[in-house]
């Protein structure tokens, strides 16, 4: 794969011109059952086992609306500070293409379920931004087409057809790729705590398009835009992104057009690529969809969703500094998961001092999960053992150093804290007894070093701390030989 | 409002609809007798009327998000021209949608 030409200025804006990026996010909602029928979404089932009939678009049947979608989308709404249409419509959005069965796709145009609302993004040097979020909308999803494993064909699996998606659409607020993507992180991790959204990237139930523009400096009319499709890694968002606002201004600087079309981003190649313009563009003729009533939204479903909101990213940030002590960098990248941000909690209820669990938790637990590429829910310490053996670091039983090495023998055999220090003899020695005999044998081991300590050559109480941690091998504990030594030495 | 023929191509070519030239030209002329109704109606005061989106006073049902399903696959793929591995098999699609909503 070619290295990205990650330019500082494409990522984040330039002087003489300014970025203005709107992004449409896909989420797939995590419902049992399909938007309209009762066809379970399980990923990854053969293919066309999970279709019914009105997943593939018979005559004669009737799409009927899954309650649990509306709710999440609404949940969504009331996160996103959104007005909740109590009066909203399905659309028919008609194109031909062979994975989408029915000719059209059941989709939401003038009436969305959620919009008008807003969410605010962290950006670079903390700077906190408003993005607007215009709408948000349920519809369902087409089919896949494989395309490798057919000579001069493309297979069609319709198992995804009808999946519900809740599409998000911001305001074109975005100011630079970076803003994008911190923005598109912000609602990633948003969705996955409202519990609505898996948000896996790799499996597509979190995916993006984004219409991208550049305009002099200044200037309040928007450039003409280009829109980029089906964007499903933040890496591609942000590469693609950088690409073509690169690409744009290029344009523009040497006196070209911007040609308002649809564009694909090859990863391979790290470009994009005009897949159509606006003159073929799809002209969707959509229409309330006669199969469909107008979905209405009593006052008491969104009370009662409203009272059953689970606690949102930002809260749980501003809290974890409140309650924890942490600081707003920590509590940031503690609470960007919120499976991370439970882990962690866990660990703390279980008696470990805030800030140590923090400190290991971001520090040795992500270390091993990104080392074997896992994520938090295959975490090989369970909570109490971590908290276990953060208490045996308290209490001094095990310096810091040797507690990661036993955090090592856990992660990999899977002991508890006590067994893997008692079995390999871990425990660090701190009792002055033990230690008092082997501090005096080892100053007289080393007269002419001790002497020349006693002259002033006070830098040699590194070499006599080095040889009781030799003797030892390590499991002394280094403040109490530092004060032995110095105490004996200067006797 | 005249609706030409090459509108009605326009269309017949977005709902993938083969038409003749005579075909063409009658349903030119019905259309737009059509939209001068729609005109006349136009002209009536609908300020503080609701959009009628559905004839139908009642409103959406919900079901519970409940499975019920299955595998109706082979029932399907017969009436598939071609199909294999349990696909259905089409000419070359590459871009465009790309396997994913617009």
């Amino acid at each position: 794969m070619e290295e990205s030409n990650t330019s500082p200025l494409a990522l984040n804006g330039c002087d003489d011109w300014e970025v203005v990026i709107g992004l449409e996010i896909h989420a797939q909602l995590l419902t049992n059952s399909k938007l309209f029928s009762g066809t379970t979404t399980r990923y990854g089932a053969p293919p066309n086992t999970q279709a019914s009939l009105i997943d593939l678009g018979f005559p004669g049947v009737l799409p009927v609306v899954n309650a649990e979608a509306v709710r999440m989308a609404v949940m969504f709404g009331l996160a996103t500070h959104c007005d909740i249409s109590r009066h909203s419509v399905f659309a028919r959005k008609h194109y031909f293409y062979p994975d989408l069965p029915k000719g059209y796709q059941i989709s939401q145009y003038e009436l969305p379920v959620v919009h008008g609302g807003y969410i605010l993004v962290s950006c670079a040097q903390n700077e906190i931004k408003r993005i607007g979020i215009t709408r948000a909308h349920l519809e369902e999803d087409a089919g896949k087409s494989v395309h490798e494993n057919f000579i001069g064909m493309s297979g069609i699996d319709l198992n995804r057809a009808g999946a519900p998606l809740l599409e998000i659409v911001s305001e074109p607020d975005l100011r630079s790729p970076a803003e994008a993507i911190a923005y598109m992180r912000t609602i990633h991790t948003l969705v996955q705590y409202l519990g609505i959204c898996d948000g896996n990237m790799q499996e597509g139930s979190f995916r993006c398009d984004a219409n991208v523009s550049v305009r002099p400096r200044g200037e309040t009319r928007l450039g003409t835009r280009t829109e980029l499709k089906n964007l499903n890694s933040f890496r591609f968002v942000e590469k693609a992104l950088i690409y073509e606002v690169e690409r744009q201004i290029q344009l523009l600087e040497q006196g070209g057009k911007v040609i308002q079309q649809t564009r694909q981003y090859d990863p391979a190649a790290n470009i994009t690529r005009a897949l159509r313009s606006k003159e073929e563009a799809n002209d969707y003729r959509y229409f309330p969809d006669p199969d469909l009533l107008p979905l209405l939204i009593s006052e008491a479903l969104i009370a009662e969703i409203e009272a059953e909101m689970p606690e949102l990213p930002w809260d749980r940030r501003e809290r974890f500094m409140r309650e924890y002590g942490l600081s707003s960098y920590d509590s940031g990248v503690l609470t960007a998961e919120r499976q991370l941000a439970d882990y962690y909690e866990s660990v703390v209820r279980e008696g470990s001092d805030a800030k140590l669990a923090a400190n290991w938790v971001m520090g040795d637990v992500m270390a091993a999960l990104n080392r074997e590429g896992l994520s938090i829910s295959d975490v090989r310490i369970i909570p109490p053992r971590l908290n276990l053996l953060l208490q045996r670091i308290v209490d001094g039983s095990v310096s810091g150093r040797t507690a990661k090495e036993v955090f090592e023998i856990m992660w990999n055999e899977g002991w508890d804290a006590d067994t893997v220090i008692e079995q390999r003899g871990l425990r660090q020695v701190s009792d002055n007894a033990s230690l008092e005999p082997l501090i005096r044998q080892v100053i007289e081991e080393f007269p002419a070093q001790r002497d020349q300590y006693r002259a002033g050559k006070t830098k040699l109480l590194g070499f006599f701390v080095g040889k009781v941690m030799q003797k030892t091998q390590g499991k002394a504990n280094p403040q109490q030989v530092n004060a032995l030594l110095s105490a004996f030495l200067d006797e | 409002m005249e609706i030409s023929s090459r509108d009605i191509a326009h269309l017949a070519h977005l709902a993938r609809v083969a038409m003749d030239d005579d075909q063409n030209e009658s349903l030119a002329h019905d259309l737009t007798q059509i939209m001068g109704m729609v005109e006349h109606m136009r002209e009536m005061d609908s300020s503080g009327i609701e959009p009628l989106v559905h004839t139908q006073t009642a409103e959406q049902r919900m079901r519970a998000d409940e499975v019920a399903w299955r595998n109706m696959r082979e029932e399907a793929l017969v009436i598939a021209p071609m199909v294999e591995k349990g696909y259905y098999l089409v000419p070359q699609v590459i871009g465009g949608g790309g396997g994913n909503t617009e």
